[in-house]
């Protein structure tokens, strides 16, 4: 006496139970949805914090119209009791805050006093000094005392000696730069 | 007539549960192409932070333990390397970019020296004050101690006035008296 179901009633069986399932599955997927949705969030909130940081990290290469308005706003320059070294330290610290890749430079020279017709022997000299690469590619001199900065790409280092000889000494006889060490 | 109009209710129910059914299978597709797109998203930003923390990385720098240091020290062969136109500027220079590949934190010591040294002129021998910079490197131990290094031969100086200068006067035989008078550190 078994009730024997027909297909249509069986369809039909199969049509009122199909809408339940899909508010399962779909509850569950709007579910998940909202999981994808704060993981997502969560890599973008860290993505930028990451980029954020990275962007201090990396230093640029400044324009020369840049540069010379950073050195104008500087003003570590108007610390006179500071060494050479200090300066140049000083100075490099606050160009990388400033997001600029600036470098120490150990200028390395010999020179050759006289006086009264008396020559000294060759003497080594270091000198301190700050160094820029520009944006063009040029690579610039800045003398952190004054923050003033020597050289184009024309007359580098014969400006710089130039402002080595006037500060040096009186008697100066001869003067060459013997080697060049960029600190970055 | 009553059986036609239980069929007639039936009939429009299964419609409307078939319609149900149809929205919900359309809104089903839609959250799992929701699903696939936000799962693409959800890589591209995994790799894209995979990259930042590799970036970050390369700028990140630790303190060396003092096993590490002496480890480090050992493999380098900066503190080898001579040659006319080499000096400590160059050694310490080197040092701390090696140790910037090694990962740790190195930075270079600038130390403006008065010294009093041997000079000789018109064949006598006399002690006469001079300048001079010398450069070596420093490190931050992970124990938080500061330490000295000599670039040119690898020895490390505890952070101590007296030690270093001790160290320049073994590096300089001429000079009698080696006083520090000014030091900065580069990092």
């Amino acid at each position: 006496m078994s009730e024997i179901i027909s297909p249509k009633k069986q369809f039909n069986k199969i049509w009122r139970i199909l809408p339940i399932i899909l508010i399962i599955i779909l509850s569950m997927s709007t579910i998940y949805n909202i999981y994808q949705y704060k993981i997502i969030n969560t890599f973008k909130s860290e993505n930028q914090l990451i980029e954020k940081e990275l962007q201090h990290k990396y230093l640029k290469r400044p324009s020369m119209i840049e540069l010379e308005e950073f050195l104008a706003k500087e003003q570590s320059s108007e610390n006179k009791n500071l060494s050479e070294s200090e300066s140049a330290s000083n100075l490099r610290l606050n160009a990388h805050s400033a997001g600029y890749n600036m470098c120490i430079v150990f200028i390395d020279f010999e020179i050759i006093l006289s006086y009264r017709g008396l020559r000294s022997p060759p003497m080594p000299f270091t000198y301190v000094i700050n160094g820029i690469t520009l944006e063009n590619g040029t690579f610039v001199y800045i003398f952190p005392e004054g923050n003033f900065i020597i050289g184009n790409e024309h007359s580098q280092i014969k400006d710089l000696l130039e402002y080595i000889m006037r500060n040096i000494a009186l008697y100066l006889n001869y003067i060459r730069i013997t080697k060049e060490i960029r600190l970055y | 007539m009553n059986g036609i109009k239980f069929y007639n209710a039936n009939s429009s129910s299964m419609k409307l549960l078939r319609n149900l059914s149809f929205i919900l299978i359309i809104l089903t597709i839609s959250s799992l192409i929701f699903h696939i797109h936000q799962y693409s998203t959800i890589n591209a930003m995994k790799e894209r932070n995979q990259f930042f923390k590799t970036e970050l990385n390369k700028f990140t720098l630790e303190n060396p333990s003092i096993e590490d240091l002496h480890k480090f020290l050992s493999n380098d062969i900066t503190n080898q390397k001579d040659g006319a136109n080499w000096d400590c500027k160059d050694s310490a220079n080197v040092l701390r970019l090696n140790a910037r590949k090694s990962g740790f934190n190195m930075c270079v010591v600038l130390l403006d020296v008065n010294y009093v040294i041997k000079s000789a002129s018109r064949d006598k021998e006399y002690w006469a004050p001079s300048t001079g910079l010398v450069t070596i490197n420093g490190a931050i131990l992970d124990n938080e101690t500061f330490v000295y290094i000599d670039p040119q031969d690898d020895q490390i100086i505890r952070f101590d006035r007296y030690s270093l200068e001790w160290k320049l006067l073994e590096k300089n035989n001429d000079a009698l008296v080696a006083a520090i008078i000014n030091e900065v550190h580069i990092w």
